[in-house]
């Protein structure tokens, strides 16, 4: 059975013919076709495998018959193939499933038998154990591991002397020499039966810590990067030093000793090995923990310093905890920082408000305004609007903190005595804060301390107020009660009384102080009290604001003030007068008849200011300022007439006579009212709607309940206290700020805000609206009380009120300072021309008093503008042109030094002759070299072409040299040049310029300033000359073969050029071109080179030839020759165009 | 800001006098206007009368600079030109090199002119004398002192240095702190 390989088989051979070709020789037992195709699917290649059943002899013939044999186009290649792998892999699986059968031999037992073959018997290899003798080798051991290795005697060098001598003693001994073997253990024996290994051992005491306990102390997890790694990043130094500081100064001993304790605890976790280092390490930062223990508080510096090398030596627990100590401390410290802020600056506030209120609330309440008003207190006197509504804010607040307390007061009468006793407190203690006030503001301090005082006024004004008004009630309800039982009242009321009477004492002193330092009060009279006066003047400019407080007004439009309590607005010290008013009313309120007369009256008097103020406009002011003085007075006389009014009221009820009592009340009032009156119309309506307030609830109260009627009267009265402290403080908080803008208009009329006539305008606008609306809302108070209806002129207010007029102002009216009056009038640093201009430069800038400007200012300005002026004219001019005479001296002299020769010995005086003298010098220069200057005209003219694109730079040293040469004919074509831009109207004087030109040679002294122009124009004008010159046209196709060219021919032409231009000038007709124009005739000579090219190439090739000729004889071959030909010729006419075109620029 | 010294102008024109040469004066004397030199700053300023008037309103630390820089003047009261003097020296210049398309960045960079990147150069340049360097557009890119005559740049291999670096359109970038 033999499979053959059959190849080279055609493409249609199929199996059976195989076979059957191949049945002759044996049994075919199978064929197999392959066929290789390519990567179309032609066949490339077939061949076949054949199983044949054949013997050797057949086998032979058939390969000698049927190989190289053709056969159906193809030559037959038969060879003996290799078994079919099928029929391998089949075998090979039939072994072994033999072999699985088959038992498997142990290795060992091949050794053992192999052994047996070499003829080793009775080898038994487990019996070698380590140190066993191999049997026939001497020095050869079983080592530990099997293996067979050599002993090695090793000689050891330290004992080698000792062997040395153990060595002869046994020589000398002349012993055995087994003994002397023996002896002699110099030599050392290493077995390496004995030694498997060569580690040493550890000691297991070693590795005593516990595995735990090393990952806490491992060193790296305390290290900087691990702990960043974790995101613990260290405190920044300056915070932990400050903290520590802190922490050092804060913490007691114990925290201490629990830090150092916590050391110890981490240091006792330390391995032995590491207790070491850390036992370095503790001392330190023990000694850091205990030098505060030791130190004591006092010592901070000491403790920063230790502190600080504590964080770096310390483990990171003790520095957090430090840290959160410090932390903690820091807080309380921030806190009780904030606490003390609190008491110094709201001594009095904080105060007052626990006296008055008793409450927490209120006193925090109080304390956080403070806080904020105290932060935002310092600002500018530019900035008022920002205080005035802060102030607003913390007013507001501040009433209703107090108006909690007044309802209070609705308490049953038990409590009056400990509210009074309280009160007494209030009053003691607020005297004195009140002269520190007085005395702060005598200094006319800062904002603060005016605000703090102001504060403390209205705080006491309300507890004064606030208590009157509750005896008021309770005298009232012993009245309501049973009038006949008035007197016992009034006679136990008088031990009320007087406890009253300190704090109407206290008012006299406030106003004294008002009158005194309170200056922002006269101020804001001041301030309006002009405005009154022109109120009637300026009604028609009505709806115009005052710019400066066009904010705050917002915001005091959005303030919820009722127009009541904007009526109810007058000063501090007027808080007096309702006060007695009160009481008056309750005295009124026994006689409604009287009343009503009053109202009457009141109404009459009401009426009276609206037509006084037409009447008064003029001399009101003039008034004004006694009746503002009175009102200063007053105040302490009022109060005082009022207490007595009280003490005479109950007198005079005692006495038991209601008439008197009426006609006493009305003189009082009548008093009060006169004053109003006088002062102005707020007052009027603000005892009036007192009167309203007070009366109303009388009347009511004969016929219906009196506890009703108590209680009303309890809330209008609170209603109308808290209406006078919001008008208080209003007008207080402006009047405060007002008076830091006013300080120092008041010393050095530095104001500037109302000196300009339109401002002064808008001030006046505002109040007339104000004042309109006050009136009118007086006009609606007396509606409400039913006597007067004016529903007209409450339209109008409303009206007003949108019309968004501050409502903040209305209250200083009843103020108005005649002192201030004077301020409008022309300061005297404002009169005259140069108060004018003082004016201007003060009203250039705001309100801003940082750049409030003095006279000094203005004289400065005056003073020196005039002769700055001359001399910035003058001066600098002159010094300008000595320094250029300087410089172009030092100039001369440089150049002399450097390169020339002294041309320009005459120095040049004046900067004319001095041109004029260049301008010599030039032409002396250029004379001096012609020739040069020759072939530098023409560069002019290719550079030009270059720089034509790009900058006119290249030009300017070019174009100079012309101009020394030929400095009257570039003139004469600058100014032709010159001429087409213009209009026909120049060439007269350009004629006249030309004609003066060609005189310029002639030293006319006259004509001398007028070619200087014309030189410079005509620099100035290269660049407009440019395009006449260097036409693109002709520049494009100009190679440098023809710039050689152009060269010769504009050599020869230029001059012409230049005297045709100048010629023909004059008579130009056409724009671009004249008749004759040099272009139209040089231009087409630029398209005829052809001819001289061919001139050139003819001379090229006669040059050619001669050089073919030259190199003939030189023995080259002649392609050789030729071709060198041309490149020199080529190198030749290079040369011969670089020396034509001028050694001005060199081609490299 | 003030005038220059004599002894400073002088320094300063006799630097300038070796790029512009005599044309000195009509940068000193222009019709244009008044035109002055101003020291400030140690940095020399080429100001028209108009603009010196205005600068007077500032302050002298406060003043950066006005007009045009010319250069400075050394601790050691040397002048040293700025590039930014290109605009006004360039039109006069006297002696001037072209540079190579190739060979521009290079200058421009800061470096000296080789040989290989001298595309054209005014006769007759003397040694050290200085030049204003243009590219091959003719647009000036800088000051340059000649290293070589014009004859000894003919002969010179291409790698050596024919033109050094004075100062380049370059340095409006490279320098732009310092060129004020």
């Amino acid at each position: 059975m033999k499979r053959l390989y059959v190849g080279g088989l055609g493409h249609t051979i199929s199996q059976k013919d195989l076979r059957d070709r191949f049945g002759k020789f044996g049994e075919v037992s199978d064929v197999e076709i392959i066929t290789r195709n390519d990567e179309y699917g032609a066949p490339l290649k077939t061949f076949g495998y054949v199983n044949i059943n054949i013997t050797d002899s057949d086998f032979k013939r058939c390969v000698t018959v049927l190989n190289k044999s053709k056969w159906k186009g193809g030559t037959l290649q038969i060879e003996l193939a290799k078994e079919s792998f099928l029929h391998r892999l089949a075998e090979e699986r039939q072994q072994a499933a033999r072999k699985v059968q088959t038992p498997a031999i142990e290795p060992k037992d091949k050794i053992v038998e192999s052994l047996k073959a070499a003829g080793v018997e009775d080898f038994h290899m487990k019996a070698a154990v380590p140190g066993t003798e191999i049997p026939g080798h001497k020095n050869w051991v079983v080592s530990k591991f099997g293996r067979v290795l050599p002993v090695l005697h090793l000689k050891c060098q330290g004992k080698n002397k000792i062997s040395f001598f153990f060595y002869r003693f046994i020589i000398l001994a002349s012993t055995v020499v087994i003994v002397m073997k023996k002896m002699v253990f110099v030599f050392f024996k290493y077995d390496p039966s004995k030694h498997c290994h060569n580690i040493k051992k550890l000691d297991p005491k070693e590795d005593s810590t516990s595995v735990s306990k090393l990952t806490w102390e491992l060193d790296a997890w305390n290290d900087e990067i691990s702990k960043k790694r974790r995101g613990e990043f260290p405190p920044q130094k300056k915070i932990l030093k400050k903290s520590k500081i802190d922490s050092v100064t804060r913490t007691t001993p114990c925290e201490i000793r629990k830090v150092a304790a916590s050391e110890k605890r981490i240091s006792v976790r330390v391995t032995q090995d590491d207790t070491m280092a850390k036992e370095e390490l503790n001392p330190l930062g023990q000694k850091h923990m205990y030098v505060p223990l030791a130190k004591g508080k006092p010592n901070y510096l000491g403790q920063k310093h230790t502190c600080v090398l504590d964080s770096d030596a310390d483990s990171e627990d003790e520095i957090r905890i430090l840290v959160a100590q410090a932390r903690l401390q820091d807080r309380k410290l921030v806190t009780t920082e904030d606490d003390d802020k609190l008491e110094v600056v709201g001594d009095d506030f904080v105060v007052k408000s626990t006296m008055f209120c008793g409450g927490g609330e209120n006193d925090l309440k109080t304390k956080l305004e403070l806080t904020t008003l105290n932060i935002d207190e310092e600002y500018d006197s530019a900035d008022t609007d920002e205080i005035l509504t802060q102030n607003k804010n913390a007013s507001n607040t501040d009433c209703l903190t107090k108006y909690v307390p007044v309802s209070e007061y609705t308490l049953p009468k038990s409590s009056k005595d400990k509210v009074k006793g309280k009160k007494k407190d209030a009053k003691k203690d607020a005297k004195p804060s009140t002269e520190s006030d007085l005395s702060d503001e005598s200094s006319s301090e800062s904002l603060d301390s005016e605000y703090r005082a102001m504060m403390g006024n209205c705080h006491r004004l309300d507890l004064s107020l606030a208590d009157l008004e509750h005896l008021v009630q309770n005298l009232e309800e012993a009245a309501s009660d049973e009038r006949n039982d008035e007197l016992s009242d009034l006679t136990t009321g008088p031990s009320d009384l007087p406890k009253a009477s300190p704090s109407s004492e206290t008012m006299p002193i406030k106003a004294a102080s008002k009158k005194r330092g309170n200056n922002p009060e006269d101020i804001l009279a001041s301030l309006f009290e002009p405005d009154f006066e022109k109120e009637e003047k300026k009604k028609k400019i009505a709806k115009l604001s005052l710019p400066a407080f066009i904010g705050s007004k917002d915001l005091f439009d959005s303030v919820p003030v009722s127009s009541r309590s904007r009526l109810k607005r007058p000063a501090g010290y007027m808080a007096s007068e309702p006060k007695g008013e009160s009481k008056k009313l309750k005295q009124d309120s026994k006689t409604l008849s009287k009343q009503r007369a009053l109202e009457g009256r009141s109404k009459n008097q009401m009426s009276e200011p609206l037509h006084q103020e037409d009447a008064v406009a003029t001399g009101g002011p003039v008034r004004s300022i006694p009746t503002e003085k009175e009102e200063k007075r007053s105040p302490l006389p009022h109060t005082g007439s009022s207490s007595k009014c009280c003490s005479s009221s109950d007198e005079m009820e005692s006495d038991g006579s209601n008439s008197s009592l009426s006609t006493e009340s009305e003189t009082s009032e009548e008093e009060n009212n006169s004053s109003n009156v006088v002062l102005g119309a707020v007052d009027v309506p603000s005892s009036k709607q007192t009167h309203v307030n007070a009366a109303s609830p009388f009347q009511q109260s004969t016929a219906s309940d009196l506890l009703k009627q108590q209680q009303d009267n309890l809330k209008r009265l609170a209603a109308l206290e808290q209406r006078q402290k919001e008008a208080e403080q209003q007008k207080k908080l402006i009047q405060g700020a007002l008076s830091t803008l006013d300080y120092p208009n008041a010393n050095k009329g530095k104001h500037i805000v109302f000196d300009s006539d339109e401002e002064v305008n808008d001030d006046k606008e505002n109040p007339t609206v104000q004042k309109k609306s006050l009136f009118e809302e007086s006009s609606l108070s007396d509606v409400e009380d039913g006597s007067g209806a004016q529903g007209k002129k409450g339209i109008k207010e409303k009206e007003f009120s949108k019309a968004g007029c501050s409502k903040l102002f209305d209250s200083s009216e009843d103020e108005d300072g005649g002192k201030e009056e004077d301020r409008f009038w022309i300061k005297p640093q404002f009169e005259g021309k140069a108060g004018q201009k003082l004016m201007e430069l003060q009203s250039r800038f705001g309100t801003d008093s940082r750049f409030q400007m003095d006279a000094k200012f203005l004289e400065s300005d005056g003073e020196t503008e005039e002769p700055d002026a001359e001399s910035s004219e003058m001066a600098p001019e002159q010094d300008l042109i000595k320094e250029k005479k300087k410089n172009l001296s030092i100039l001369q002299s440089v150049l002399n030094v450097s390169i020339q020769p002294s041309n320009m010995s005459k120095a040049q005086g004046k900067r004319k002759t001095f041109s004029k003298a260049a301008r010599r010098k030039k032409r002396e220069e250029a004379k001096k070299l012609p020739e040069v200057s020759n072939k530098i005209y023409y560069d002019v003219m290719v550079d030009l072409k270059e720089s034509f694109g790009a900058l006119k730079e290249s030009e300017g040293d070019k174009e100079e040299v012309p101009w020394d040469k030929q400095d009257d004919e570039d003139e004469a074509t600058g100014e032709y040049t010159h001429l087409p831009s213009f209009s026909s109207k120049f060439e007269t004087q350009k004629d006249a310029s030309c004609g003066f030109k060609f005189s310029f040679f002639g030293d006319n002294t006259v004509s001398d300033t007028i070619p200087k122009t014309a030189e410079y124009k005509i620099e100035t004008l290269k660049g407009a000359k440019m395009p006449w010159h260097v036409d693109p046209r002709f520049q494009d196709s100009s190679s440098e073969d023809e710039d050689v060219e152009e060269e010769e021919e504009t050599k020869d032409q230029t001059a012409s050029i230049t005297t045709t231009t100048q010629e023909l000038a004059p008579t130009k007709k056409l724009f671009f071109f004249y008749e004759g124009d040099i272009r139209l005739k040089e231009g087409p000579g630029m398209f005829y080179r052809n001819e001289r090219l061919e001139d050139q190439r003819d001379s090229w090739e006669e040059r050619r030839a001669g050089l073919i000729a030259v190199s003939k004889s030189a023995l080259y071959v002649r392609e050789s020759v030729d071709r060198c030909a041309d490149v020199t010729a080529a190198c030749e006419c290079r040369v011969s165009v670089k020396k034509g075109g001028g050694d001005n620029c060199c081609l490299l | 800001m003030r005038p220059l010294t004599d002894e400073e102008t002088k320094t300063m024109f006799e630097k300038l006098s070796k790029y512009i040469g005599e044309n000195i004066k009509l940068l000193v004397d222009r019709p244009d206007g008044t035109y002055c030199f101003r020291l400030h700053h140690d940095r020399v300023y080429y100001i028209s009368e108009k603009m010196l008037k205005l600068a007077t309103n500032i302050s002298r630390n406060k003043l950066v600079s006005i007009g045009t820089c010319f250069g400075k003047f050394t601790k050691t009261q040397k002048f040293r030109l700025h590039v930014t003097a290109l605009d006004f020296l360039a039109p006069y210049a006297k002696y001037k090199v072209w540079v190579k398309p190739g060979a521009e960045q290079s200058f421009l960079y800061g470096n000296h002119i080789m040989k290989s990147g001298l595309g054209r150069i005014t006769e007759n340049t003397a040694q050290y004398q200085g030049v204003v360097i243009y590219s091959m557009a003719d647009v000036p890119l800088g000051f340059g002192v000649a290293a070589k005559t014009t004859q000894e740049c003919r002969k010179v291999d291409p790698m050596s240095i024919v033109v050094f670096h004075q100062a380049d359109i370059g340095e409006y970038i490279r320098s732009e702190d310092t060129l004020t």
